[in-house]
């Protein structure tokens, strides 16, 4: 049987919350916390790497403020969990139906203010400066994301520099996965779709595009803000983990880690982006007797396979399942 | 088709680059279903002339006027969207993708979807898709393209390339299209299929075409009025026995390559 478009999307969704819910049961317990944490990680890099990807590596737009974007989405939706979503709760008393649908709900009101507010911030700043081109942008977006960050930091309510503390933790592993896949779905759909050949379009030659009857800019701000929507939402998914957040974690440096994820995984391929976010998220954690080494085994790393494959690991193609089967098997 | 109808009309238009005058005062006009040709020595103004009735770029002074509407000062976009459609003379295709998305993806603006279609059906409606797919294919075997059908944009022939871009031009529903030196680079039996193609374009696609062209054999075989630019000036217009024959032509020319005919 071929199942066709929503039966189809709504069919693969439930099954992987399915897989997920009993991930969250089974694994998770068993693995213990460091593990966990280490899991959380990647999914909220990989929800990073996939967003900033549909900005830089299919629109082509090369915008590295994607920490301040985060920034904005972390500190929105720890605000209004501690001033406001958890006072309710405890309010509200965790007995039973509450109790059992407060905090996931709490976090899902959470993360889509943080994923609105940093999209809001993308529209703001998208508008003006995606007019801007290549370098021009990386600049200007660079810039952005300093400006989120001093703010912030200038921010006494939500601690300033001292630190946001005691944000309620209510991020788990089925959560950090539900927007990681729920990011991979929007993204890939978007991309298969007469949008997504419009937006690489745009980034193949944007002046044919233009002639061609598209709307680039439309189109650059539209994928500029989808993609500040989901970095908000993965720094929403972060805050509500650690129940801390400083300024410090989004400095420039956290937007181009992420760049790095989208360029070794390969600009405009979902599965690279997945890969290389997951591969570099446990590679500082297993030299972690080299912690200091971090940076520079991205900087070397990215040498090497800039000189080796300039296009990425997946070099803008996706994964097929069919690479699998055996060549024998293939007519 | 009437050719009174006038479907192109600059007016006056005027365009500097800084110091240099680069269109001065060019006042030209295109029938409906008409097949015309510019021509002119190197850096005489013809694509500058195109991306003036794009909307590349604004005249600073006079009007372009598309079906009797000042079209000056648009973004490219709409005025593509009002019917004019052009190829580049420096081949721009979007390298990466498909022959057939390069199609599909000038066929964008027909195609009504909205982002929660998108995102919840991986695509727009199926039957969108469906005639939008079929759309792209018989334009592509209409160019003679199909067998290029899944070939990336970038790795096509140069022929090819050239005349993929007029049918991405086409993918757009135009009713003028500019064409920027579609034969050059071409050889001699692609150029005589590329005549052909043109005459068709007027004939069976009832579009009016404006043409540039260094390639005078081309020029001489389909264009049915010339109109002639040096140093951003219109110098002469007519049909083209009677520009070959044009003193002032025939001295512009002069120390260039002279028009070989
Ligand atoms: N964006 C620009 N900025 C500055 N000068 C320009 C620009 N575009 C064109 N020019 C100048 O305007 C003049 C006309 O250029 P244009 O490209 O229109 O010539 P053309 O007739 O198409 O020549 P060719 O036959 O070589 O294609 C040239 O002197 C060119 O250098
Ligand atoms: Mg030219």
């Amino acid at each position: 049987m071929k199942l066709h478009g929503v039966t189809r999307t709504l069919l693969l969704s439930l099954l992987y919350i399915a897989v997920l819910a009993v991930l969250g049961q089974t694994l998770i317990p068993f693995i213990g916390p460091y593990y966990t944490q280490v899991l959380i990680f990647i999914g909220i890099n990989i929800t990073l790497a996939v967003s900033l990807n549909l900005i830089l590596g299919f629109a082509g737009q090369f915008s590295i403020g994607h920490a301040g974007f985060m920034a904005l989405g972390g500190y929105t939706s720890a605000a209004i969990s501690f001033y406001f979503l958890g006072p309710l709760l405890a309010q509200l008393g965790t007995g039973g139906m509450i109790g059992a649908v407060g905090e996931p709900a709490a976090l899902a009101v959470a993360l889509l203010s943080g994923g609105i507010a940093a999209s809001v911030a993308g529209l703001l700043v998208g508008i003006p400066t995606l007019r801007l081109r290549g370098d021009y942008l990386a600049i200007a977006t660079l810039g952005m994301g300093e400006i989120i960050r001093v703010v912030i930091l200038n921010t006494d309510f939500v601690g300033g520099a001292r630190g946001f503390t005691d944000i309620p933790r209510w991020t788990t592993f089925t959560w950090v996965f539900l927007v990681a896949g729920l990011c991979v779905l929007v993204v890939r759909n978007l991309i298969a779709s007469t949008m997504g050949r419009a937006l690489i379009a745009v980034r193949e030659d944007e002046d044919a595009a233009a002639a061609m009857g598209i709307n680039t800019t439309r189109y650059k701000v539209f994928a500029f803000v989808l993609g500040a929507f989901f970095a908000g939402v993965a720094g929403g998914l972060q805050a509500h983990y650690l129940q801390y957040l400083h300024t410090n974690s989004f400095t420039f440096l956290r937007s181009i880690e992420i760049v790095v994820f989208v360029i070794l995984g390969g600009g405009g391929s979902i599965t690279g982006s997945v890969i290389a976010a997951s591969v570099l998220t446990i590679l500082p954690e297993a030299l972690r007797c080299a912690e200091s080494w971090r940076m520079v085994i991205y900087s070397a790393l990215l040498v090497v396979m800039m000189l080796t494959r300039p296009q990425g690991l997946m070099g803008g193609r996706e994964f097929q399942w069919s690479w699998l089967i055996p060549t024998w098997r293939k007519k | 088709m009437n050719t009174a109808v006038v479907v192109l009309e600059f007016r006056n238009a005027t365009l500097s680059f800084g110091g240099l005058r680069a269109i001065q005062n060019v006042t030209l006009h295109v029938g409906q279903g008409e097949l015309v040709g510019l021509i002119g020595p190197n850096g005489a103004g013809k694509t500058t002339l195109f991306n003036m009735a794009t909307g590349v770029y604004t005249p600073d002074s006079g009007q372009i006027l598309f079906e009797g509407h000042d079209i000056s000062g648009q973004p490219p976009y709409r005025i593509n969207r009002l019917g004019i459609a052009r190829t580049f003379q420096n081949i721009r295709l979007w390298g990466q993708m498909t022959v057939l998305d390069n199609i599909r993806a000038a066929m964008h603006q027909r195609v009504s979807t909205t982002i929660w279609q998108v995102v919840a059906a991986g695509s727009t409606h199926a039957e969108d898709e469906d005639r939008v797919r079929e759309e792209a294919r018989q334009l592509l075997g209409y160019l003679d393209l199909t067998r290029f059908e899944d070939e990336r944009a970038k790795n096509l022939p140069y022929g090819e390339q050239r005349r993929l871009e007029i049918a991405r031009a086409l993918a757009t529903h135009p009713k003028l299209i500019l064409l920027d030196e579609p034969a050059a680079g071409m050889n001699t039996g692609e150029k005589v299929k590329l005549m052909d193609l043109i005459r068709r374009l007027q004939s069976e696609r009832r579009l009016t075409v404006l043409l540039i062209e260094h390639d005078m054999k081309v020029v001489m075989g389909v264009c049915e009025r010339v109109a002639v630019l040096d140093h951003g000036e219109k110098i002469a217009e007519g049909r083209p026995e009677e520009i070959q024959r044009d003193p002032q032509v025939i001295e512009a020319y002069l120390g260039e390559a002279p028009p070989a005919s």
